[in-house]
């Protein structure tokens, strides 16, 4: 039997007001087990503590029960006397008297004494069950990791470092200084926020047991408290340590984007260092990703990045970028079917960005990039490229590049591939093709026309007389004709023979009506060649209907205005005619489903056939390789009519010998894809001939930068540059090139448009120009773990958006602002020098606006119903510096209350209100921007109820605080709550107000509440003492009540494991799995205990037979 | 560009389209329009003999009390569900916030009690059955349910007609947390008109301002109540603006009745005209201007704008 004693408090009349405590002493006394009870006035003073020593000693006590305020309020209080008094743990019950019973039932004290009573009689049941418990001891790692580079996050690493105590300062952004980096002055002594933030700054970059981590994420968070382990992503900064911050970079990137920093009310470029002291003080590039356009690109050409130069007028540079990965840009300005523009982001705002047509005009410009340098030859190993289309010459000169000597054959005699030979010249002049061959070959490649692979020479050959490897980018040079009745006749010909014929000028003619069998771009070329050689009737007849013919539709479109007849649905089943074809037979037909390789074979459907009159057949229904051109080529296999090779090295079945192009499965039909197929086939000859995976055969595919819906309807819309044409009449006899490109103001227009979704543009503008060498474009995200005994989070608040109240005109209304973007305008180190200017025409303002509670105190669903608590004085202070620096100016303040307490607060406001300020306490209507850009406010006074409009040339906005995305997301990875518009929860609002829900992790600044500079930092530092005086020992005991699992009892069914929202159980394995709790990380919640179906798992203080004792009274 | 009206589930029937006593007396081609539109995009509904007017004009206009207002409100909802047509679609904006005002009322016990009691002497009840199931919607909201058939449906284009909406205050401000999207910024027109291809001023200042109608205000205080419109109309014509569209038919009596009166009376110009949302999306996809569109009950010269947007022709199929 347990000796128990009751001690109730009076809590200085807050229970003895309501409760009579001589009464329910008199019923305690009766209750079994108790040997005592005593009334105090302070149970928790010095008084209380000395009575229960007392009585403890002279009646020989061995549990407590303490009759006053909830447990978790002086719990602690208690349990350490029990501990002091070597009772051990688990000897305190509690009879929670004043907030269960004579707070809560104030002005009924019968029902509340009747309450006590019970609740007495359980805690007295409950002490009488209770069994004591051992505490468990946990190493603690003495480092600790402090998340949030601000003002709070620095003032906490300063003051654990000053103890000792190692120090990872983690910040998202790329310097630290957070939000008060960006404000001019703060309050009340108006002194330079720099001059407070600065000596800290230069603290966190010089102390040596401060290590400070920008660019980075907590990405997870595992481990008990003091040996937390901690997972961080770093990003790339793309800019190393070698940077001397001399800004050279910002002259030469094109790349202009909105400033974060100055929080929108600027622009900076893509690489960029928010402040002169910034620490570290390295730049930084802002790389999103790839922007859509050169995500889909098959080459990935940085389009954005040359686009970008373009807009600039920097056409040298941009033909740098634009030619880096592909040598015919000029030739793909023009051709491209450029699926770029199908994805780019401006198209969903209006159009895309006519990118193509840029690309033509930039690389049209080449002879401003000067002439080719021939690149010094490193390797003496030769390479023989046999083809000169595009692929071919595309890894010729790309192999150059590297250091190779390259000899390339050509069975025609002239070199660019289907490029010089299928495309007909009026969508691709001559010289065009003959430039950029030149520019390829000047590279120091060596071309042999007019040899054929398989007759001059072989693959066996090459290799025998030294060639270290082969690419075999041989194309697909044969036309296919269909095996119908007919095909023998004269005036049948191949489509590719007929564009060769007259790309060599060879003689040909076409007869009077001509029928072109195919609906692909060869069909097309095919159709309006023979109208330009003088056929008077031109019909395309296809499989395909019009939706799903897979020619370019603005090339078909160009060829029906020129005059081609389309013939959709009709598959040829016989050529007709005696000397020569007359005519063709045509089935009508649709398109099965498509089969394994996704070709959709022809069905005819139930129609009568129909005869089309011709004098010329033209079949461009295919292409094939050439005959024998594999001829002594042994190891290298051919399937579906395309040469096999390993998609990861571009090698065939035969070692050294590779393959690109349309020759080469997985090759496409366009030049692009060649192209790029070209550049893979470079990169893997080079990889084997120096034996070793030197360069990423695939580029390394990057995260694709998209712009969200919203920010794209903020951006304002501009018209697409059309393209000028010839006219149809015109072009349909003429072999002049049908699309006349952009001219200069055009490229330099349609450029402008350009989003910039990717941030940088991958133009490695600053690498060229840095004299550091300190540009790194290759860097990628990493990541590390660390250990640490604590965490301070002190992730910051972000402002309300004012764009959530439309009224307002946030974002739409060029001269309304908030006083985050204000304090940059008035910061000496921000974009106007500290000089006070409206931003619609660089006018100093002469009626200036503030308007309060912009997303705060407002209880409807688009604000936050918190004070933001440091509104009033932020205004107040920007009002003060306007009026000393422009006494010219008026300043209104529109209020719903002044809440302004703290030291010095209310004195500094009646000073600024002396300054002239005019305070009106209002409640304010939609703002209306005017033609001179100047805004008319309404609003109703709240003292007098009178109306008032006035006009303003500047509105300032005191957006509230919220947690900043850095706070909800920290809080997502480490599991800690958060309350009403995402602010940290703290253990207890008012004993324990720097814990977090967690054992270890501290709170601090505005991410647990909204609060000016000298809160954050006081409660940083308090944050700082809590990791301080609980890693100072290296052990800490860790409390009794926590779940423990009885491993005879439990049935490993992981119930637990999956329901601890602090991840503390785990299954172990022995003679069989079962639960294992880790107690320094247990919380006690007993969610685990609650859910435990076996009934193995117990918290300490907590068994059922405590609870069953105390709640069966 | 994208449109920021949420999605929601089609609205395929069970419509009872509240019949409006401005709408009938004022604009019935604001009704027959859409009629129309409903069949068009597959919406069944009714018109239903049993429903009364919902006495807002007499209510807000301090003419009767809200008991009254709220039997009655009761009454039509039982009539609806009774009619296996609980989706009231409301023409007016003030008949959808006073049947949506009346619905929360009813939740309270007493309110519901005493209601209850004038509704036995019909007969009726208006019970958790019937509070479950009536739905108080309006027109626009019926239509944007369907909106994503409407791009295939349009044959006259807008191409070139300059749109702005002027958002009803009953229907934004009355329960700002349950309209289709931004309640100050109402961007349901503008996305319904989006496929008809016009030019939408999206945001404007003074968007979120009063017409200046405010029932009997526009009777006995004309001068404060006119100013409001002027200003108003100063902003659109500001704008330049073709069309202001609206979805209440007090705010069109405002502006069509009064339009040209301000104008003479300000000597300024405001060169556009005004329709219901209902009759611009029912001319974009081809409806006859007069015996659809009821354009003769307009007190503003419709015709330029009809000639300019092919509504003289016959529509192409």
């Amino acid at each position: 039997m347990t000796r128990c004693g009751v001690f109730l408090c009076e809590c200085g009349g807050n229970i003895s007001g309501v409760l009579d405590l001589p009464a329910l002493a008199a019923g305690g006394r009766s209750l079994d087990g108790v040997v005592n009870v005593t009334v105090s006035q302070f149970l928790c003073g010095a008084e209380g503590r000395r009575l229960i020593e007392d009585v403890v000693a002279d009646r020989g006590l061995d549990r407590i029960v303490i009759g006053s305020c909830s447990r978790r309020f002086q719990g602690p209080t208690f349990e350490r006397i029990a501990r002091d008094l070597e009772l051990g743990e688990n000897t305190v019950a509690f009879a929670n008297l004043r907030e269960g019973c004579a707070f809560i039932h104030r002005h009924e004290p019968e029902k509340a004494q009747r309450k006590a009573e019970t609740v007495l009689a359980a805690a007295v049941a409950r002490a009488g069950r209770q069994r004591p418990l051992q505490p468990s001891r946990t190493f603690l790692n003495r480092s600790a990791l402090v998340v949030g580079g601000g003002i709070g996050g620095l003032s906490a690493a300063e003051e654990l470092a000053s103890a000792g105590i190692t120090v990872h300062l983690v910040e998202r952004e790329q310097s630290l200084g957070g939000y008060m980096a960006r404000l001019s002055k703060t309050f009340p002594t108006e002194d330079c926020a720099m001059c407070s933030l600065g000596p800290r700054l230069a603290n966190a970059a010089t102390d040596s047991r401060i290590n400070v981590h920008t660019l980075t994420e907590v990405t997870a968070l595992s481990g008990p408290p003091g040996e937390f382990r901690v997972r961080l992503r770093h990003h790339p900064r793309f800019v190393t340590d070698q940077c001397v911050g001399c800004g050279t970079c910002t002259t030469v990137c094109p790349v202009e984007l909105e400033s974060q920093f100055d929080l929108g009310v600027t622009r900076r470029k893509a690489i960029s260092r928010p402040f002169a002291n910034a620490v570290p003080s390295t730049f930084a590039i802002d790389n999103r990703g790839w922007a859509p356009c050169t995500s889909t690109c098959p080459a990935h050409t940085a389009a954005q990045g040359y686009i970008a130069l373009a807009a600039q007028g920097r056409w040298a540079d941009a033909y740098r970028v634009a030619s880096a990965p592909n040598p015919f840009p000029s030739v793909c300005g023009r051709i491209c079917p450029h699926e770029c523009e199908e994805q780019c982001t401006r198209g969903r705002l209006d159009q895309p960005v006519a990118i193509a047509a840029i690309k033509r005009f930039v690389a049209d410009q080449a002879a401003a990039a000067g002439p080719v340098e021939v690149p010094a030859r490193r390797f003496e190993d030769r390479v023989a490229v046999v083809g000169a289309g595009p692929a071919g010459l595309t890894a010729a000169r790309d192999l150059a590049l590297l250091g190779y000597p390259v000899t390339v054959f050509e069975a025609q005699p002239v070199a660019g591939g289907m490029l010089r030979l299928g495309v007909p010249e009026y969508r691709l002049p001559r010289d065009v093709v003959a430039s950029e061959v030149e520019r390829v070959l000047a590279h120091g490649v060596e071309l042999r026309a007019g040899e054929r692979c398989g007759q001059d020479y072989t693959v066996d050959s090459l290799l025998a007389s030294g060639y270290g490897a082969v690419l075999l980018a041989l194309g697909l040079p044969q036309a296919r004709l269909l095996p119908l009745e007919g095909r023998e006749l004269p005036g049948v010909i191949g489509g590719l023979d007929l564009l060769r014929s007259r790309a060599l000028g060879d003689p040909v003619t076409v007869g009077r009506r001509v029928v072109v069998i195919g609906g692909g771009d060869v069909a097309v070329d095919a159709a309006r060649t023979a109208l330009r050689l003088g056929a008077e009737r031109v019909t395309m007849a296809c499989i395909e209907d019009r939706a799903t013919l897979p020619a370019q539709p603005g090339e078909l479109s160009e060829a029906i205005a020129e005059g081609v007849l389309l013939a959709p649905s009709l598959m040829p089943v016989a050529l007709l005619g005696d000397a020569a074809v007359s005519s063709v037979r045509f089935q009508p037909c649709t398109l099965a489903e498509p089969d394994a390789r996704g070709w959709r074979p022809p069905r005819p459907v139930d129609a009568e056939q129909v005869e089309l009159e011709a004098d010329t057949v033209v079949f461009c229904v295919g292409q094939a390789l050439g005959e024998d051109a594999l001829a002594g080529a042994a190891g290298v296999a051919v399937a579906g009519g395309q040469i096999v090779v390993d998609r990861e090295t571009m090698m065939t079945g035969r070692r050294g010998v590779f393959a690109a192009g349309d020759a080469a499965a997985g090759g496409g039909l366009i030049a692009i894809q060649a192209i790029a197929a070209g550049a893979r086939a470079a990169r893997g000859i080079h990889n084997h001939l120096r034996g070793e995976a030197l360069l990423d055969v695939w580029p390394m595919e990057r995260d694709r930068a998209e712009v969200p819906d919203l920010e794209l309807s903020r951006r304002r819309s501009l018209p697409r540059q059309e393209m000028r044409v010839l006219p149809p009449e015109e072009r349909r006899t003429s072999w002049q090139e049908v699309r006349l490109g952009f001219n200069e103001e055009e490229a330099l227009a349609e450029a402008r448009r350009c989003l910039s979704c990717g941030g940088c543009s991958d133009c490695h503008s600053c690498e060229q120009a840095c004299p550091a060498g300190a540009i790194d474009l290759t860097q990628k995200p990493w990541e590390e773990e660390l250990t640490v005994g604590a965490l301070v989070v002190a992730t910051g608040h972000q402002e309300f958006d004012a764009r959530r109240k439309p009224p307002l005109g946030y974002g739409r209304y060029a001269n309304v602002l908030t006083q985050s973007q204000l304090a940059r305008l008035l910061s000496a180190s921000g974009p106007t020098g500290g000089e006070l200017r409206r931003p619609s025409d660089g006018q100093v303002p002469k009626r200036v606006f503030m308007l309060q509670c912009v997303g705060s105190r407002d209880s409807t669903s688009r604000g936050n119903e918190h004070c933001s608590a440091i509104c009033c004085l932020f205004a107040t202070l920007h009002a003060s510096l306007i009026r000393e620096s422009y006494p010219g100016t008026q300043v209104t303040i529109a209020y719903t209350d002044l809440r302004m307490p703290g030291k010095g607060h209310e004195e500094y406001l009646k000073l600024v209100a002396e300054r002239g300020v005019r305070y009106v306490r209002s409640r304010v209507g939609e703002l209306a921007e005017e033609q001179d850009k100047s805004l008319r406010v309404r609003w109703e006074d709240t003292v007098t109820g009178g109306k008032h409009e006035e006009l303003f040339d500047l509105v300032v906005l005191s957006a509230g605080l919220e947690a900043s995305a850095g706070t909800t997301q920290i809080a997502r990875v480490i599991g800690l709550q958060q309350g009403a518009a995402g602010f940290l929860k703290e253990y207890h609002p008012k004993l324990r107000p720097v814990d977090s829900q967690r054992a270890g992790i501290f709170i601090a600044g505005t991410a647990q509440g909204p609060k000016g500079i000298p809160e954050t930092i006081a409660q940083a530092k308090a944050a700082a003492a809590r990791v301080t005086s609980m890693l100072h020992g290296g052990m800490a005991a860790t409390p009794v009540e926590v779940a423990f699992s009885d491993p005879d009892v439990c049935i490993g069914c992981g119930v637990c494991v999956s329901v601890c929202p602090q991840g503390a159980v785990r299954l172990v394995d022995g003679d069989r799995a079962h639960a294992l709790v880790d107690q320094a990380s247990c919380r006690g919640c007993g969610i685990c205990a609650a859910e435990c179906p076996s009934g193995a798992m117990t918290v300490g203080g907590f068994s059922d037979a405590e609870l069953l004792a105390e709640a069966t009274v | 560009m994208p449109h920021t009206t949420p999605e929601v589930d089609p609205i395929g029937g069970g419509v009872q389209l509240f019949r409006s006593c401005m709408v009938s007396s004022e604009y019935p081609g604001a009704e027959a329009a859409t009629k129309w539109l409903f069949e068009k995009l597959g919406v069944e509904y009714i018109v239903n003999p049993e429903q009364t007017c919902c006495t807002g004009m007499g209510y807000y206009s301090d003419l009767m009390p809200f008991a009254t207002t709220l039997a009655i409100a009761a009454r039509n909802a039982c009539v609806a569900v009774e009619a296996g047509h609980p989706i009231q679609a409301y023409l007016c904006s003030t008949c959808y916030a006073i049947n949506k005002k009346a619905y929360r009322v009813l939740e309270v016990p007493e309110h519901r009690r005493e209601v209850n009691r004038v509704l036995a002497e019909i007969g009726r009840v208006y019970d958790d059955t019937i509070a479950q199931t009536i739905q108080h919607r309006h027109v626009l909201e019926v239509l944007w349910s369907q909106h994503e058939k409407l791009a295939g449906l349009v044959r006259r284009r807008l191409g070139g007609i300059r749109v702005a909406s002027h958002p009803a205050c009953h229907y934004c401000k009355v329960f700002p947390d349950e309209v289709l999207g931004d309640s100050e910024n109402l961007m349901l027109a503008e996305d319904l008109l989006e496929p008809a291809g016009v030019i939408s001023t999206g945001n404007y200042p003074e968007k979120t301002t009063h017409c200046g109608a405010g029932f009997r205000q526009r009777f006995v205080n004309p001068s404060m109540s006119m100013a409001v419109t002027r200003e108003k109309l100063r902003r659109l014509a500001a704008l330049k603006v073709d069309v202001c569209v609206h979805m209440c038919p007090n705010c069109a009596v405002q502006f069509d009745r009064h339009h040209d009166i301000i104008e003479r009376d300000s000597d300024e110009e405001y060169p556009f005209v005004h329709l219901h949302v209902q009759q611009l999306v029912a001319l974009a996809l081809g409806a006859d201007p007069d015996t659809v569109c009821g354009v003769a009950a307009h007190s503003q010269d419709l015709e330029p704008l009809l000639q300019r947007i092919g509504a003289r022709q016959a529509a192409p199929l």
